[in-house]
């Protein structure tokens, strides 16, 4: 089967929607430890994709003076 | 002359499908999803990125329920560029079987994470108390609670009475346990009946290959040991 490309932006905006599952916030992800969360479910997305949802957020932050 | 990544990770995702189609289910067809930032994700989610939408490979040799297999895989693989070798390599993985009967509920669960183990090598800057492959057993053991309500734990703050917490180790970066392993776990412990005919021979076929080249990434990691085993033997 053929592979697909998608681009950062897409991977965080997924991710941002399988967070609202379990009312949760880009940010509060970005911010929280494994086990922070029971669900295992929320583990596993933290386990696939809190590395990439780091460095997205570190890559967009505002540059300082 | 090597493959390109996307070519491998598309190879990977096929070999995935045809091993687990050849023993323990049917009609899984795994794909590849390509990030721009080099990485290959391959998973049993609808869309591998998103992670709710997750789709199981059900275990059709296995126990039923309500007219439906009652256990089912939820798979992961994140691929990358191993950075001393030229060819694509999980960073990520993640097999989980799962029981569906009265609810979902994860059984047994096995994860790797090559930056995330304590470990030496592959630091990830960060601190971790668990090594890089490791497994979680879900279910209650009385040993450990017993344990945790009578010790004295001060100096052991984060043990949990809960043993799906327990981070196992299981064989480090080189020598944990592979996919075709798992599937003869559950062959040999009743969670599958048989395989599908000819599944076996196809399973040590792709164990063979697997072993190889763990073996080969474990000679990058010690090339010395490496020379020094073969001159004991006499090979060089």
């Amino acid at each position: 089967m053929k592979a697909t490309v998608i681009t950062l932006e897409e991977l965080i905006s997924d991710v941002e929607e399988s967070l609202k599952t379990f009312n949760i916030t880009l940010q509060d992800f970005a911010a929280a430890d494994l086990d922070d969360y029971e669900d295992w479910d929320l583990r596993d997305i933290w386990l696939m994709f809190h590395q990439e949802v780091v460095e997205s957020r570190k890559s967009n932050a505002p540059v300082a003076a | 002359m090597p493959q390109s990544p996307l070519r491998e990770a598309e190879d990977f995702a096929s070999r995935i499908s045809n091993l687990l189609n050849s023993t323990v289910s049917s009609e899984v067809n795994l794909a590849a999803t390509e990030l721009p930032n080099g990485t290959y994700w391959i998973s049993t989610n609808l869309r591998p990125t998103r992670a709710d939408l997750v789709t199981f490979i059900p275990l059709v040799n296995g126990p039923y329920w309500e007219n439906a297999p009652a256990l089912g895989l939820k798979i992961y693989y994140k691929l990358d560029l191993e950075p001393r070798q030229r060819r694509l390599s999980a960073s990520k993985s993640g097999v989980a079987i799962y029981s569906f009967i009265e609810g979902r509920r994860p059984i047994i669960r096995w994860e790797y994470e090559r930056a995330g183990g304590i470990e030496p090598g592959f630091p990830s800057g960060k601190s971790h108390a668990r090594q890089a492959a490791h497994v979680h057993v879900h279910g209650a053991s009385s040993e450990i609670e017993h344990l945790v309500l009578n010790a004295d734990l001060s100096s052991h703050p984060k043990l949990s009475h809960q043993l799906d917490k327990f981070h196992i180790p299981v064989g480090g970066r080189r020598f944990r346990p592979s996919l075709e392993d798992l599937i003869e776990f559950f062959l040999n412990h009743g969670f599958v009946s048989k395989l599908h005919e000819g599944g076996q021979e196809i399973l040590e076929k792709s164990r063979n290959e697997w072993l190889k080249q763990q073996l080969k990434a474990a000679v990058a990691d010690d090339i010395h040991t490496a020379r020094s085993a073969l001159q004991e033997l006499g090979e060089i």
